[in-house]
């Protein structure tokens, strides 16, 4: 990922909102793989991983005249994949799951803050982890906000603030959003680890 | 002394809460092996998610030129309008 301070200096905005071509060029260049790569973590296949970051520069270049360098180009392509990825995937109502999220993990817990039910030992996990398409289909489980959060995380390394400008979200909302993608994930994988070796018995 | 449960919150929003709080947080999992399991969950979960994120160089290179063609080589998008 091309650092924060590349394509930030004070004619940047100018030159985008003409459209200069050697420089929309090298922002092509710089960040469409990590666009896909996002799409891709966000659970998108290959194909549409490959639409939606076309989708993506061709709004980054409709709006370009409208770029006022407040933000970052970095975020702003961030945040108009947000919104496209939105759009494709219509946000399934997430309030019940997010409920039960918490009251998961409440449940592996007594009154005092122990563990009730402790996790399994890592190495399992791991294991568990490495199952063939289960990472894509816990992602299932996740909102189109969680998703966004935990990629921009843990794959794109954004610090939390540009997160929240990318998601227009506080940076409570933030902390949220990355609780309740962990622990869904996490308990998606230990669930299919707990068939897994319930099935072997 | 911090509680698993004050643990688990705290990785899993990754909230430092200075470096008192950090280090409370590091000594907790130190002496805690489900705490410590837990955090190793959410690493290996961070691996998992940058190799499901790993798209192969030659996808990545046809579509920068997919790109560059559909915005005309800043002449404006090939299916859009300027």
């Amino acid at each position: 990922m091309p650092r924060r301070k590349d394509f930030a200096g004070t004619d940047i905005a100018g030159k985008i909102q003409g459209r200069d071509a050697a420089l929309i060029e090298a922002l092509v260049r710089a960040y469409t793989r990590h666009l896909f790569n996002a799409c891709l973590g966000m659970g998108f296949d290959p194909h549409a991983a490959s639409e939606l970051a076309q989708d993506v520069w061709i709004t980054f270049y409709e709006k370009a005249p409208a770029f006022e360098g407040r933000s970052h180009v970095r975020t702003w392509l961030f945040g108009i994949l947000h919104h496209k990825a939105q759009e494709r995937r219509r946000q399934r109502n997430h309030l019940d799951l997010d409920e039960m999220t918490e009251r998961q993990v409440d449940e592996r817990f007594d009154g005092a803050g122990s563990w009730r039910a402790p996790p399994v030992g890592p190495e399992q996990f791991v294991l568990a982890l490495e199952t063939e398409k289960l990472l894509e289909r816990c992602l299932g489980n996740l909102s189109e906000n969680q998703r966004m959060a935990f990629v921009l995380k843990e794959v794109e390394d954004f610090g939390s603030q540009e997160i929240c400008n990318v998601l227009g979200v506080t940076l409570t909302n933030l902390g949220a959003l990355l609780f309740r993608a962990r622990n869904r994930l996490r308990e998606c994988i230990e669930s299919a680890h707990g068939e897994r070796s319930g099935r072997k018995k | 002394m911090i509680t698993c449960r004050e643990t688990v919150e705290r990785i899993s929003r990754d909230d430092g809460n200075g470096v008192w709080g950090w280090f409370s947080l590091r000594l907790h999992l130190l002496m805690c092996r489900h705490c410590s399991a837990f955090e190793r969950h959410l690493r290996a979960l961070g691996k998992g998610i940058r190799r499901l994120s790993a798209g192969d160089e030659e996808s990545i290179r046809k579509l920068e030129q997919e790109v560059l063609e559909r915005l005309g080589g800043g002449n404006g998008p090939s299916s859009g309008t300027r």
